[in-house]
């Protein structure tokens, strides 16, 4: 039978096995975090490439992000690539590669409003469907407006109108949602 | 002549001189209605043994004599109520009264005395007892409290429910999971409490703002779930029972066995559920499934008569998917949801798979407790307990991270009790004291920044209450004191990382005075005050991130203070003879610096399109409503309730009215006891309608849409008991959403994304052993 003195050792065992954080957690490695879009346009007749970056180092809080835009030439086909960094880490991630890799899993779509620029896949999944890490934007007439970039992740790659750019029925989660101002001169 | 009286619910045998007495015992007592102590008339006496039937008269009165002494069991039937099997021993003449849960909505729904707690009888506390558990096999916690009005659900599609109690729930609800209280992760509106309420005996709502005995921080009330104490029978005793729902063909198995003799008991239950997708009237809810597998055992010791040892174990343990039609999406992405009929990433097939976005959560609890009695009225307790709940939360990720969860967190916590009760005619007092310490650890494999920081927390407590009857009056009072150390470790948003080790101390109190009083013995009224303040909790303080938010991110607040909460709560209760029951309670709960979620100005940019901001923040607030009930009971035949209950929650400097408070709801059911037959006891047949209104009171600014409108629901019940060889077999039938309509509940934190569940019908069976 136990004894109250037992009963009180007891208790004092298992109070004593808890023991004290002594040193600070480790802080998560935030691999999948995106911190940067870059989006470079190089003209197809040859000249200086042109980036348009979205940049958000510290994630979600803190500092606001950091957009570059440059203004493009009208009449001029140009061939553009996405690039998505993790720069929180040395060397950068490269989640463009993971995206690459999962290519029937996500997909870019481009939403352009008022300029006079139209943009086309220009690479596809193993279904045949459109990735949209290459793509080819071709400017119109003086104009400006601005382009939204969207990449989702697990959209219904097969719904109507989702392979041609149309982003209303893809649904999927949002992984990257950014808007560039355009202006065409 | 010395005569025993014992009653039903608690089977006390006293041992006498007993040694070759002849058969000549009488046997006699009474049968009355557990909620209403009113008695059951013409109930049916079966002792199994002896193939004995007794029939009570119009009182409810019954006697048998020259019985032999000797244990026997009893069944019990009346009409209308599910039949209950009683052990005793008889040694000499016996008076017995058998309680009956006749009225089972009115002891739902009529304060219970001093079953659970004869210090706080001002407290206004609702009990849904064994028959009620027995008949909602299969449902959660949340779901089987909702019963009880001004109780409802906060959910997360149709398969994570929490209680919400006078509009507070989370932090500000306790759950004391028998005896102790339930350290889980009650912060998160998207975590369920981690317990399996179907091998309870009684689940108790506590709508008054203090569990005073466990803790300061149940400002919104307690559910205490107990499984009561094991009936003393030398014979195995228990249960099996089975419930197969339509509406995402869930299976649940439930069983327990016990077995006790003078000195040593034992009870061991578990539960196994598997759900899969749920169906609303129009599509599947792809993966909304769930898989439970809980358990526990209970030991009891009773080396003397003065003194008891308990040991109970329990574990909980599920795994549960997320609609995968909702995301923790942009406005964007919030607007086309929004504009469909049929939401996103819809199955047309049905699957008990369970698939990213899903959750993984253990908890166990093991506790020792002990208690010795100094004399029958006053005895000393002391609980030893641990708890261990690890909950993995898992996400749509890239790059096979699926399988790696985006939120991993282990919460140990220990606790120490002692109390010291006494329990007289005059006066009954107690006083205790706990300590309690939590450790709260990320495992940071996530790769991804934790929600809320680790966190090491010490709470060191003293209470006392007691009560004094004074004629017709009966007073009140107690008070608690918590010295609270919280030491976090938050991971700051800067380039690079770092970590800041914060240390906060707090001194919680609360303090209640009430009183009842009863000038008739068919009308009591009640009044409670209790004044409280609860410290801020890590999620207050830390939360970061758009993990739990739908379309929003949300933000802790380093600066909270602790909010100081009044709350004062009338309950007038009033029979008329046999026919009405009538139960009416008011409340006023006033907050100084309430900690609400309150919506910045401007949208956040992300790399994931534009955010609202939540920041955690305080202001005074004001929470009024009232419940009301009435039951009537026209012929023991046919019963009839309604229950209505409405509140209003707004902040006090501005008058805008608080997020997530639920709207007016009233619902009325009609119920008809059919008459026994040989086979066939205790049948019941029901029809019940639930009326939600639309919220009305929003605040434009907090919430992202307006509230989904009002809704109409019905529903319809069938049990009913065989008896046996001395077994009862219950079977049951329960519709809800019998027209099978489409709606969207404001407390659901998918309404964005679907309709909520459709027609489900649930056949359940049990046999008590």
């Amino acid at each position: 039978m136990l004894t109250y003195k037992n009963v009180f050792f007891l208790l004092f065992i298992l109070i004593a096995v808890v023991s004290c954080k002594d040193d600070d957690p480790p802080i998560p490695n935030e691999e999948e975090l995106i911190t940067t879009l870059i989006y470079t346009l190089t003209p197809a007749g040859g000249g200086a490439a042109i980036e348009f970056t979205f940049r958000d180092l510290d994630g979600d809080g803190g500092n606001d992000p950091v957009i570059t835009t440059f203004p493009l030439d009208s009449g001029v086909v140009y061939h553009g690539e996405i690039v998505l960094l993790n720069e929180s880490e040395t060397p950068a991630g490269d989640i463009s590669a993971e995206v690459f890799d999962e290519a029937d899993e996500h997909q870019f779509f481009y939403s352009v409003h008022q300029a006079q620029v139209t943009i086309a896949y220009e690479d596809s999944d193993g279904n045949g469907n459109p990735l949209g890490l290459q793509s080819e934007l071709t400017t119109g007439g003086m104009s400006q407006g601005h382009l939204t970039i969207t990449l989702r992740h697990e959209p219904d790659k097969f719904a109507a109108g989702v392979s041609s750019g149309d982003i209303t029925n893809a649904g999927g989660e949002t992984d990257i949602e950014v808007t560039f101002p355009l202006l065409i001169q | 002549m010395i005569k025993q009286i014992l009653t039903g619910t608690v089977v006390v045998c006293l041992h006498g001189l007993t040694f070759g007495q002849a058969c000549n015992i009488q046997f006699s007592g009474r049968v009355l209605d557990q909620g209403s102590k009113e008695p059951l008339e013409y109930s049916t006496i079966a002792i199994e043994e002896t193939n004995d039937y007794i029939l009570a008269d119009s009182l409810g009165q019954f006697s048998l004599r020259d019985m032999c002494p000797g244990a026997y069991h009893v069944q019990v039937f009346h009409i209308g109520c599910p039949p209950e099997q009683f052990y005793l021993r008889i040694t000499r003449d016996t008076q017995m009264i058998f309680y009956l849960d006749h009225h089972g909505e009115l002891l739902k729904e009529v304060v219970v005395e001093g079953a659970h707690d004869s210090f706080q009888k001002s407290r206004t506390q609702k009990s849904i007892t064994a028959s009620s558990i027995r008949n909602q096999a299969g449902a959660s916690l949340a779901d089987m409290t909702e019963s009880v009005t001004g109780v409802r659900t906060l959910k997360n599609g149709s398969g994570i429910t929490k209680p919400i109690i006078h509009g507070l729930y989370g932090n500000r609800v306790s759950v004391i999971n028998n005896g102790l209280l339930q350290a889980g992760q009650q912060w998160g509106a998207d975590h369920a409490p981690e317990i399996d309420p179907n091998t309870a005996n009684t689940i108790t709502v506590v709508k008054g703002s203090e569990a005073i005995e466990y803790g300061s921080s149940a400002l919104g009330g307690a559910i205490l779930v107990d499984v009561g104490p094991i009936k003393e029978d030398p014979h195995l005793h228990g249960f099996i029972s089975y419930a197969y729902g339509t509406n995402g063909r869930s299976h649940t198995l439930t069983g327990m066995a016990n077995r006790s003799s003078d000195t040593f008991g034992w009870r061991i239950s578990g539960t196994l559920k598997k759900a899969g997708d749920q169906h609303t009237p129009d599509y599947f809810l792809t993966n909304t499934g769930y898989n439970e597998l809980n358990g526990s055992l209970q030991l009891v010791f009773h080396p003397s008569q003065k003194t008891e040892h308990e040991v109970y174990y329990s574990l909980f343990n599920t795994q549960l998917g997320i609609f995968a039609g909702a995301f923790s999406s942009n406005l964007t992405e919030l607007e086309e949801a929004l504009e469909r009929d049929v939401p996103f990433n819809i199955n047309d097939e049905f699957s008990y798979d369970i698939n990213p976005p899903s959750q993984k959560v253990q908890h166990h609890l093991l506790k020792y407790s002990g208690r010795r009695f100094l004399n029958p009225e006053t005895y000393y307790e002391w609980v030893v307990g641990s708890q261990y709940d690890y909950r993995r939360e898992y996400d749509r990720r890239r790059g096979g991270r699926a399988d790696i969860p985006a939120l991993d967190l282990a919460l140990f916590t220990q606790t120490l009790q002692l109390k010291y009760v006494r329990d007289s005619e005059r006066i009954r007092y107690k006083f205790g004291g706990q300590f309690s310490y939590s450790n709260n650890t990320n495992d940071p494999e996530t790769g991804i920044l934790p929600l809320i920081p680790d966190y090491e927390r010490g709470i060191l407590g003293a209470y006392g209450l007691a009560h004094y009857p004074l004629g017709k009056f009966e007073l009140e009072g107690g008070a608690r004191y918590d010295f609270q150390t919280l030491i976090a470790w938050p991971i700051t948003l800067t380039v690079p990382r770092e970590v800041v080790k914060t240390e906060h101390v707090y001194h919680n109190y609360a303090i209640t005075i009430g009183g009842v009083y009863q000038p008739k013995a068919d009308m009591v009224s009640r009044l409670q005050f209790a004044l409280a303040n609860r410290s801020p909790e890590p999620n207050e303080l830390y939360s970061i991130g758009l993990h739990q938010g739908v379309a929003s991110i949300e933000e802790g607040n380093w600066d909270l203070q602790p909010e100081i909460s009044f709350k004062t709560i009338f309950t007038q209760s009033i029979h008329f003879e046999d026919l009405f029951h009538f139960d009416v309670s008011l409340y006023s709960h006033l907050f100084d610096g309430y900690i609400y979620l309150q919506p910045q100005d401007e949208l956040r940019l992300t790399i994931r399109g534009a955010y609202p901001v939540y920041i955690y923040e305080q202001e005074d607030a004001w929470i009024r409503g009232l419940d009301f009930v009435v039951v009537s009971d026209f012929s023991h035949h046919v019963e009839w309730n309604i229950k209505f209950s409405w509140l209003r929650g707004t902040s006090l400097p501005d008058n805008q009215s608080l997020s997530l408070m639920p709207a007016a709801e009233v619902s009325s059911e009609l119920s008809w006891a059919i008459k026994d037959t040989p086979l066939f006891k205790g049948s019941r047949l029901s029809i019940e309608g639930s009326y939600t209104a639309m919220q009305e009171h929003w605040d434009e600014e907090a919430e992202l849409v307006p509230p989904p409108g009002d809704y109409f629901l019905l529903g319809l019940s069938a049990t009913t008991g065989l008896s046996l060889h001395g077994h009862i077999l219950n079977l049951g039938v329960t519709v809800s959403n019998l027209l099978n309509i489409r709606y969207r509940d404001y407390l659901n934190r998918l309404r964005y994304f679907s309709d909520e569940q459709g027609i489900n019908i649930r056949l359940s069976c049990r046999y008590t052993l």
